[in-house]
């Protein structure tokens, strides 16, 4: 009896091992949880919702103009939702290569009351063509 | 040809299924249904070649009467590319995924001995689905409209140009290999649950993990590759749900390999090695999954849309995902546990924890992907939502407010992979420090800091000329350090090895591969300059980053796409640089490709943004009714006039309103076109207008169908902007280490595997495995066996 209870209770005791293993658990739920305060957006097809939270979203939307480049250089166009409200977007960077093409377009970004502007940090553009490739995606 | 396609595909079914069920009657002492299962195995893969070979008849011979040659090919496509829009689409891809499965599977026939049966019939089922999936995405359809009427187009619809790429050309049929080589571990895992050969299916697994392994890699390196070759985003990785899909069974294939290695040398273990086996193929179906069903596509910019696979691909993942984890939960009592080392320092415990560190980083990445998937469960994403908004505030620079959105579903931003995945990879690379140089139960310590002397001096060195380069950050200088000890030690245990024979070096290469690939990826996106957009005016030159940018315009390339021809310049070394950028009507697109100059140091990234055309401001193309202002001039097009026509003569004029110093008037420019005229100039006459200002207006060109007209002012000699090209350079130092370490991690798998393969080998004639020295030893070895 006194063998196997001194048996149990050595595989129980707490080895070095087990605790670098929580250690490195601990780790990634902590980075896990940081990363995903950073990184979360939730999606909307409605320009309402996103405009009042006034947080980063992803806005799926139709184009409501052909877009071009503003004084700043920047991309602008209109998105358009399903109730026909409509949002300027402003995006940094070049314009999207299948823009031309686009169905529909999922602008990643928050809108900018005082600039009364959707602030796109990325592009995500949906084509009809059936292996979707494009590409306007954030470099890391 | 649809019909003969479908009894293809039928024929491989059905062979498939003969064969599984054979061969699962085999251990109820049906020993005759062995042959059975064989020549099951053998015809289906007989009828996959013959499907694959009517596929490539129906391409090769320009078939656009079939739905699938007309979406994905044309006419005026290279040779080889019209073969590679075989795999372009899913049934495609089904039907190469499948024709690898089968190949594995003649290759195990004789091999896995007592095993066979079990094997096979596991891998047989698998084949089957596989080609199910492809009967439901028949490639053979007819080409018809909505009625049902049969369509003979004389041309396709064409591929993608962004798949006219040699790289990925070959990258679908190297990721599907590396899928199909993950099903025989697998396999073998569900075959020694069965069996109850806990320690047996390890040495006929370990091969094909290696192999499934290696290729996967390398598929995950040609995509990146060709992300960062063509498609110019500037970088190689974007975590993108579809690279992340493939990251993660690749990263729980690490584990694996490093599970049966431990399991092999002295049966630690043995339930994680099942779960790992297990979990890998299911991680590979569900990566089909998510970028097959189209759950992604709103989220992702390259998954495929939804194309009706939906419901049976989440049916099938659910039964292969509850199958093998509930026979593995049958037996888990059963197996017996071994008791690993109880000392830290021993290569049990560091092999433990690599597989810890690898399954946390898969599943941050592999949650993380699968949040959108997660939260589009009816209620879980309001939910979680909610406590989101109760839990903490984000700190994106916005508050959560009280808001829950209504779709409920929501993503992560790459930056959630680039703040969780950096940290926890520095855990695996100090366990790559000191791993490889302990013994299996306990290590000399006095010895192993002996080892340590050289690699550590090494590092030190290493860690301070990257600080005298520049690198301050702690965490990019913490990878430089760790990663140059990693690779330090490990060298010394490959220089330790060669001596006992060089085919035993594969996993150490493999950790020299990985310490490169970081410190390539630490140099590419921590020290790679910002993008910077440059604004070159034809026959001008911009310099950035220490290179001089002249623009010679934009040229169409003999193969008809459009190119910025830029000369570019630092110090006296001088090189052409031609980022493509053109609109292609075919696919309604801009097509946009970058230019790379590639150094041993660093690379120069051209990426094309946009062709500004010469603008001449003393000219306008005007539609009716759009005001334009040319100098004093508001200039008003009203329309066309073409009253002015005689018998052997015209007259097309341009009714203009002009408004100057606020007085409107209204002209008439006109051209004067003289029939049976020889002489141009006197053929088509400029009939100017006076503009109140005293300068001239002239017609110089019109469109009656779209109803516009060219017009230009003489006289104001307004400047002329020349034509510009509008890029984004960067230079990102590394890369090369990128593809490098990748290439040597690879390298190292393939040579692990050779070891294996002939290891097994000796084992199955009942020889001691005696592993050759040399090449020719090898060759010797090889004929031999």
């Amino acid at each position: 009896m006194a063998t196997a209870t001194s048996e149990l209770s050595r595989q129980r005791r707490v080895k070095p091992i087990h605790l670098v293993g929580i250690a490195i658990i601990v780790l990634a739920i902590l980075l896990g949880y940081s990363g995903l305060r950073s990184a979360f957006r939730p999606y909307t097809t409605s320009i309402s919702e996103a405009v009042s939270s006034g947080r980063s979203v992803q806005l799926a939307g139709f184009l409501g103009s052909t877009g071009a480049y503003d004084a700043h250089g920047d991309f602008t166009f209109d998105l358009q939702d399903q109730s026909g409200q409509l949002v300027k977007v402003t995006y940094a960077k070049p314009k999207p290569a299948n823009f031309e093409q686009a169905v529909s377009v999922v602008a990643i970004g928050h809108y900018d009351a005082a600039q009364r502007t959707f602030l796109a940090d990325d592009m995500l553009v949906k084509c009809p063509s059936k292996y979707q490739e494009q590409l306007d995606q954030a470099s890391s | 040809m649809y019909l003969l396609g479908t009894i293809f595909i039928v024929a491989g079914i059905a062979m498939a299924l003969l064969a599984s069920v054979s061969y699962a009657l085999v251990p109820r002492g049906h020993l005759g249904a062995l042959a059975y299962g064989r020549f099951g195995t053998r015809a289906a893969l007989g009828a996959v070649l013959l499907i694959v070979a009517l596929l490539t008849y129906l391409f090769v011979a320009q078939r656009y009467d079939i739905k699938y040659v007309y979406d994905y090919s044309s006419s005026n496509l290279e040779f080889r590319y019209r073969i590679a829009a075989i795999w372009a689409g899913q049934p495609g891809s089904f039907v190469i995924w499948a024709l690898w499965g089968l190949v594995a599977a003649q290759l195990l026939i004789r091999r896995t001995r007592h095993a066979e049966p079990y094997v096979l019939g596991v891998l047989m089922l698998i084949q089957a689905s596989l080609l199910f999936f492809m009967l439901i995405r028949n490639p053979f359809v007819p080409y018809t409209d909505a009625s049902g009427a049969l369509l003979m187009p004389t041309d396709g619809k064409g591929l993608n140009e962004l798949l006219h790429n040699p790289w990925m050309v070959i990258h679908p049929p190297i990721l599907f290999t590396g899928y199909a080589l993950l099903a025989v571990p697998f396999a073998f895992a569900i075959a020694g649950l069965w069996r109850r050969d806990y320690d047996g299916w390890v040495r006929g697994a370990m091969p094909w993990a290696l192999a499934g392994w290696s290729f996967l890699g390398l598929a995950l390196l040609l995509g990146g590759y060709w992300a960062y070759e063509t498609l110019g985003w500037g970088g190689y990785w974007g975590w993108d749900p579809v690279e992340n899909s493939a990251l993660v069974p690749w990263l729980t294939a690490t584990a694996l390999l490093h599970a049966l290695l431990l399991q092999r040398t002295h049966g630690g273990l043995r339930r994680a090695t099942f779960a790992l086996a297990i979990l890998t193929y299911v991680l590979v179906f569900y990566a089909t999954f998510l970028t097959r069903s189209g759950v992604l596509s709103s989220f992702s910019v390259h998954s495929f849309v939804e194309e009706g696979l939906k419901m049976l691909m989440t049916g099938f993942l659910a039964v292969v995902a509850l199958g093998s984890f509930a026979v593995l939960f049958w037996r888990w009592r059963d197996i017996p546990v071994r008791s690993l080392s109880q000392k830290l320092l021993s290569r049990d415990s560091f092999f433990v924890l690599m597989i810890l560190g690898l399954l946390v980083i898969a599943a941050v990445v592999g949650i993380g992907t699968s949040m959108p998937v997660i939260s589009a469960i009816p209620g879980v994403g309001n939910g979680l939502q909610g406590i989101f908004r109760t839990a903490f505030e984000l700190d994106d620079g916005t508050k959560y407010g009280t808001q829950i959105f209504e779709d409920g579903r929501f993503g992560l931003v790459s930056s959630f992979y680039n703040a969780t995945v950096p940290p926890l990879g520095l855990i695996l690379l100090a366990l790559l420090i000191i791993g490889p140089l302990l013994g299996w139960r306990d290590a000399n310590i006095r010895h192993l800091l002996r080892t340590l002397r050289w690699p550590a001096l090494a590092t030190v060195a290493v860690t301070c000329a990257a600080l005298l380069l520049g690198v301050r950050d702690a965490l990019p200088l913490a990878y430089i350090g760790l990663g140059s000890f990693a690779a330090g030690t490990n060298l010394v245990m490959i220089v330790r090895t060669l001596r006992s024979g060089w085919l035993r070096i594969g996993g150490y290469m493999a950790h020299i591969g990985m310490a490169v690939l970081l410190a390539g990826v630490v140099g590419s996106t921590s020290y790679a300059t910002p993008d910077q957009k440059i604004v070159v005016p034809q026959g001008d030159t911009i310099s950035a980053y220490g290179y001089a940018f002249t623009f010679n315009g934009w040229h169409v390339t003999p193969d008809g796409k459009g190119t910025l021809d830029m000369t570019v310049k630092r110090g006296n070394m001088t090189f052409q640089a031609a980022p493509l950028l053109y609109y292609n009507p075919r696919m309604g697109a801009t097509m946009a490709t970058p230019a790379i100059k590639s150094d041993i140091l660093s690379d120069l990234y051209i990426s094309p943004a946009e062709y500004q055309p010469e603008q001449n401001n003393n000219s306008t193309t005007l539609g009716t009714d759009q005001p334009q202002t040319i100098g004093p001039y508001t200039i008003t097009f009203l329309g066309l006039d073409a009253s002015g026509a005689h018998s052997s003569s015209a007259n097309v004029g341009a009714r203009l309103r002009v408004l100057y110093q606020g007085k409107e008037s209204l002209l008439m420019p006109q051209i004067h076109l003289v029939a049976n005229e020889t002489d141009p100039a006197k053929a088509l006459q400029d009939l100017p207008a006076t503009l109140p200002g005293g300068h001239t207006i002239s017609l110089t060109n019109f469109d009656p169908v779209q109803i516009k007209a060219a017009l230009l002012v003489n006289g104001l000699n307004l400047p002329v902007e020349p034509a510009k090209a509008v890029v984004v350079v960067s230079r990102k130092p590394g890369i090369m280490l990128v593809w490098l370490g990748v290439c040597i991690g690879v390298l190292g798998g393939l040579i692990a595997l050779l070891r294996r393969t002939l290891e097994g080998r000796a084992q199955l004639s009942g020889q001691p495995a005696r592993l050759p020295r040399g090449l020719g030893g090898l060759a010797r070895f090889v004929t031999r066996g």
